[in-house]
């Protein structure tokens, strides 16, 4: 086994964006990051190679059935995008629905939930309303139609 | 569940990534298609087994799923719906071809049904015993180099490459394990991947854009 390596000789964190794509592979990388990351301009062909090789270790680590240790073809990519920029495509822009685990915890906080909730409240309350204004008037007009009443006999 | 963990991150990553797509970032599909591209070919060429046609095929697969993305619920791994995508995708070629595919109809229907079959990853593991003498090779040498780079590692680096890559353990578990804050073991993963990625990188040079 080699002696380890000097900390301090090893890469350190990189303002360019690289460890925010490590994090990415891991699943660990924030929002703002991710935003940051993929507005990247100059940095962009050196963070495609960091993310192929990135994957490369650990599908090499894994050794895995499903993991593909070959890294990518960057002209099959490009090829792929090239293509996409010609066309319309439906569904992009529209927000996708999250997946059940999410959903459920964002639905308790849903800011349309809760104004559904209030147009709610307040239908019921006009009708509430509404109903008790024409029990009133009937009560009112009782003994009127009551004294207005021909007495027969 | 080690692996599953790993599974379950790299999830996470790619349901980041189509949301950042549906937003109008075709950035984040690139690195999508950049992920997935030798896996989709690799899947591909079993079923045609037409070298000319696979890397038309995987194109056209990535296109349909961009296509399709906003109805990606997460409900699945990405790859498992991408995998549907590719197998329909080779279907409905072979059939526009009217060519008689090497694998029978049954097989690529049980392939249809789920990846994680048993019938899948029969074939996938037969794509890998497909795979040239020159792409066994390139696999073998990248894999000298990631453990010859981690024998040379330091104890901290390698110890957090480990629980993250093998142990599949997200950043939390492993700050716990080492005892160390989550940013010391981002930090670390982050150092020893970018090592052990100056290591094989002579590697995936020669290796990128050849055929597998």
């Amino acid at each position: 086994m080699n002696p380890p390596q000097n900390l301090d000789a090893m890469p350190t964190p990189s303002a360019d964006g690289r460890e925010s794509l490590s994090a990415l592979v891991d699943g660990e990388c924030r929002p703002d990051e991710l935003a940051v990351l993929l507005q990247a301009g100059p940095q962009r062909q050196a963070l495609d190679a960091a993310w192929t090789s990135y994957l490369a270790v650990g599908a090499a680590l894994r050794q895995s059935a499903g993991d593909e240790v070959r890294p990518p073809s960057t002209d099959f990519a490009a090829a792929v995008m090239a293509r996409l920029a010609t066309e319309a495509l439906p569904g992009v822009g529209e927000v996708a629905e999250m997946p059940p685990q999410v959903r459920a915890r964002a639905a308790a906080n849903d800011e349309s939930w809760r104004w559904k909730w209030v147009a709610g409240l307040a239908a019921c309350a006009a009708v509430a309303a509404f109903g008790w204004q024409l029990l009133d008037q009937e009560v009112a007009a009782g003994p009127e139609l009551a004294k207005s009443q021909p007495v027969t006999r | 569940m080690l692996a599953g963990s790993s599974h379950t991150s790299s999830a996470h990553s790619d349901w980041l990534l189509v949301q950042r797509t549906l937003a109008g970032e075709m950035r984040a599909f690139e690195l999508l298609v950049l992920k997935y591209q030798r896996r989709v070919e690799r899947l591909i060429g079993r079923l045609v087994r037409d070298p000319g046609l696979v890397e038309d095929l995987a194109q056209e697969t990535f296109i349909r799923a961009y296509r399709a993305l906003a109805r990606f619920r997460g409900e699945s791994a990405f790859y498992t719906w991408l995998y549907r995508i590719a197998v329909n995708t080779a279907k409905r070629q072979l059939a526009e071809l009217r060519r008689d595919p090497v694998l029978s109809m049954s097989s690529l229907e049980s392939a249809d049904e789920d990846e994680t079959s048993g019938a899948t990853r029969e074939l996938m593991l037969q794509a890998i015993d497909d795979a040239t003498p020159e792409a066994l090779l390139a696999s073998k040498e990248i894999a000298q180099a990631v453990n010859a780079a981690m024998e040379a590692l330091p104890a901290e680096l390698c110890q957090a490459i480990t629980l993250r890559e093998i142990d599949g353990l997200s950043y939390e578990a492993i700050a716990r394990q080492l005892e160390c804050p989550i940013g010391t073991v981002r930090s670390r993963i982050f150092r020893a991947r970018e090592a052990i990625s100056a290591r094989i990188k002579p590697l995936l040079e020669r290796q990128g854009g050849k055929r597998w």
